[in-house]
């Protein structure tokens, strides 16, 4: 292996297909082989996109989305670490919730939006529920199970080391229960944001779904997509982030540390 | 203390207060209807290096694991220092894996259960193992050896008076081992401490211990003094002829091989298939 140009080689790679499709999609819309009802050219979305963030409305959309999108998120999320810790270290709190929880647990969180809209009615507060719902189990079940799979032989040691209560928790279990409460976070970062879009093309007057079903209704398909890649941006983007915690707080592990 | 009244108090008074005195009386542990311990009896001076031996599943184990109050048992008497439990909590124990906390770097798994402003007191303590360099290290960066003597870091920066160490050594290579012994013989000898060896290693007992106590089936069917000097030469005849006796005594309760006379320590190894036959079993006891 030759150091420098197959290092570059390896980061390009990744980009070679989507850049190959941008080129062949803007050469078909150029040549007149795509309506611009159906599909517009990449320019024309990148000049649609550049309108609505120099008027400012596109920040207005992007705000209140993630604003929805963050509250779930740490409202569901939340609640899914702190059940799934109370579960995970205590028996009791296990059995008398367990089946409780595994039994709503198979209700998909989409089936609930008539139950929402009845309860809530169609403002910011179904729209926050509906997230903190879809994002609460993927957290809730990986922490129970991160808890839960913290090697007995740590904590006997632990133990037989004088470590009890609050010291053993913060030193050995949380710490091994870790790696799994972060696959937690990352399912639920991903499903927020489609719990988002679900939410905001029901009903809203703000926010990037608001956008797009009102570029829908105006015919303006390039508004639609710059809507769609801004879901698929944003959705990358909380992706990076949780890699980001995982590199952060999972360093000791032989998986994330560099060379290995 | 029965078995060996003169000497604990001959040991005693040269190390006072160092190491702790376990007295074992007739302790029987079962798990259902099983008795792994048939009513154990030992009694360990304080600064003595006991090893146990046996083979797997003769309940060495469990007797270590018994007097590190990690299992409970069934009847019979345990007392540290003349009670019946270990009030001042300075026994610690050395498992076959090293059990570091891969979230913690090598210091920090030293400090464990430390007070915060001890960092000193266990970077000190590091040094003593040879590996004051790497405190900054992940554990799972280390050899096995060297997480080994990260544990046995781990022990020593509590001060304990009882060392028990549950085969520590069975997974590295014979080259760690023989450096783990003089570094764990070295220790012993400095801080004073009672250390309690689990091996199926009859060798690295007979190098490291004042005592060699064999376990069969729930039950102490050996309990033999090594008087060899310190620091001991494996190829020496008087340690051959020790473990040779000690190996026989395994086989013979087994019928593994027929039981020749086992030799008296000091005597030359005389039979040469013996000898082999020895060899042979070392590692497969």
């Amino acid at each position: 292996m030759s150091k420098p140009s197959s290092a570059i080689a390896s980061r390009a790679l990744p980009w070679l297909v989507p850049i190959t499709l941008l080129v062949v999609w803007q050469l078909a819309a150029n040549l007149g082989w795509l309506s611009v009802r159906v599909l517009p050219a990449p320019y024309n979305i990148a000049k649609a996109a550049w309108t609505l963030a120099a008027s400012g409305e596109l920040w207005t959309h992007l705000v209140v989305s993630s604003r929805r999108a963050l509250t779930g998120f740490a409202i569901g999320g939340g609640a899914g670490l702190l059940l799934g810790l109370a579960t995970g270290s205590f028996r009791k709190i296990e059995t008398l919730l367990d089946t409780t929880l595994q039994m709503l647990r198979n209700i998909p969180p989409l089936a609930l939006i008539p139950l929402i809209i009845l309860w809530f009615g169609i403002d910011e507060t179904a729209k926050v529920f509906l997230v903190s719902i879809g994002v609460f189990f993927p957290v809730y079940l990986n922490t129970f199970h991160g808890i839960r799979s913290v090697d007995p032989a740590l904590i006997e040691m632990a133990k037989s080391y004088g470590l009890s209560g609050w010291s053993l928790y913060r030193d050995v279990i949380l710490p091994g229960a870790l790696a799994n409460i972060l696959v937690g976070v990352r399912f639920a970062l991903g499903f927020m944001w489609v719990l988002l879009i679900v939410a905001e093309t029901i009903s809203a007057t703000e926010g990037i779904g608001y956008m797009t079903m009102n570029a829908r209704e105006f015919l303006l398909t390039d508004i639609v997509l710059v809507g769609i890649l801004l879901y698929a941006l944003l959705g990358k983007l909380a992706d990076v982030a949780a890699r980001a915690l995982e590199r952060a707080w999972l360093r000791w592990h032989p998986n994330y540390q560099p060379g290995a | 203390m029965n078995n060996h009244p003169n000497e604990t108090a001959a040991v005693a008074a040269s190390t006072p207060s160092n190491g702790t005195a376990l007295h074992i009386a007739d302790v029987v542990k079962r798990y259902g209807e099983r008795e792994v311990l048939k009513q154990i009896s030992l009694d360990i001076a304080p600064g003595e290096f006991v090893a146990i031996v046996g083979r797997s599943g003769c309940g060495k184990s469990t007797l270590l694991r018994l007097i590190a109050a990690l299992e409970s048992f069934q009847s019979g008497v345990l007392h540290y220092d003349g009670e019946a439990s270990d009030s001042r909590h300075d026994t610690r124990i050395m498992f076959q894996d090293s059990r570091l906390l891969p979230w913690k770097r090598v210091l920090d798994n030293v400090a464990l259960g430390l007070p915060r402003d001890a960092k000193d007191n266990a970077q000190r303590v590091l040094g003593e193992v040879g590996l004051a360099d790497r405190g900054r290290e992940w554990p799972t960066r280390l050899s096995g050896g060297q997480r080994q003597r990260v544990a046995l870091a781990r022990a020593l920066v509590h001060k304990p008076r009882l060392l028990l160490l549950d085969e520590p050594l069975g997974a590295l290579d014979a080259l760690t081992r023989i450096e783990m012994h003089t570094l764990i013989e070295r220790l012993w000898r400095e801080h004073g401490f009672t250390a309690l060896l689990v091996t199926h290693d009859v060798g690295e007992a007979i190098a490291l211990a004042d005592r060699v106590v064999l376990i069969d089936e729930g039950r102490i069917t050996l309990d033999l003094r090594i008087d060899l000097p310190r620091p001991r030469a494996r190829g020496s005849a008087a340690f051959a002829a020790l473990e040779e006796r000690v190996l026989a005594e395994v086989l013979k309760q087994h019928g593994g091989a027929p039981a020749s006379n086992p030799q008296e320590p000091g005597e030359e190894p005389g039979d040469h298939s013996l000898w082999r036959t020895v060899d042979q079993v070392r590692w497969a006891v």
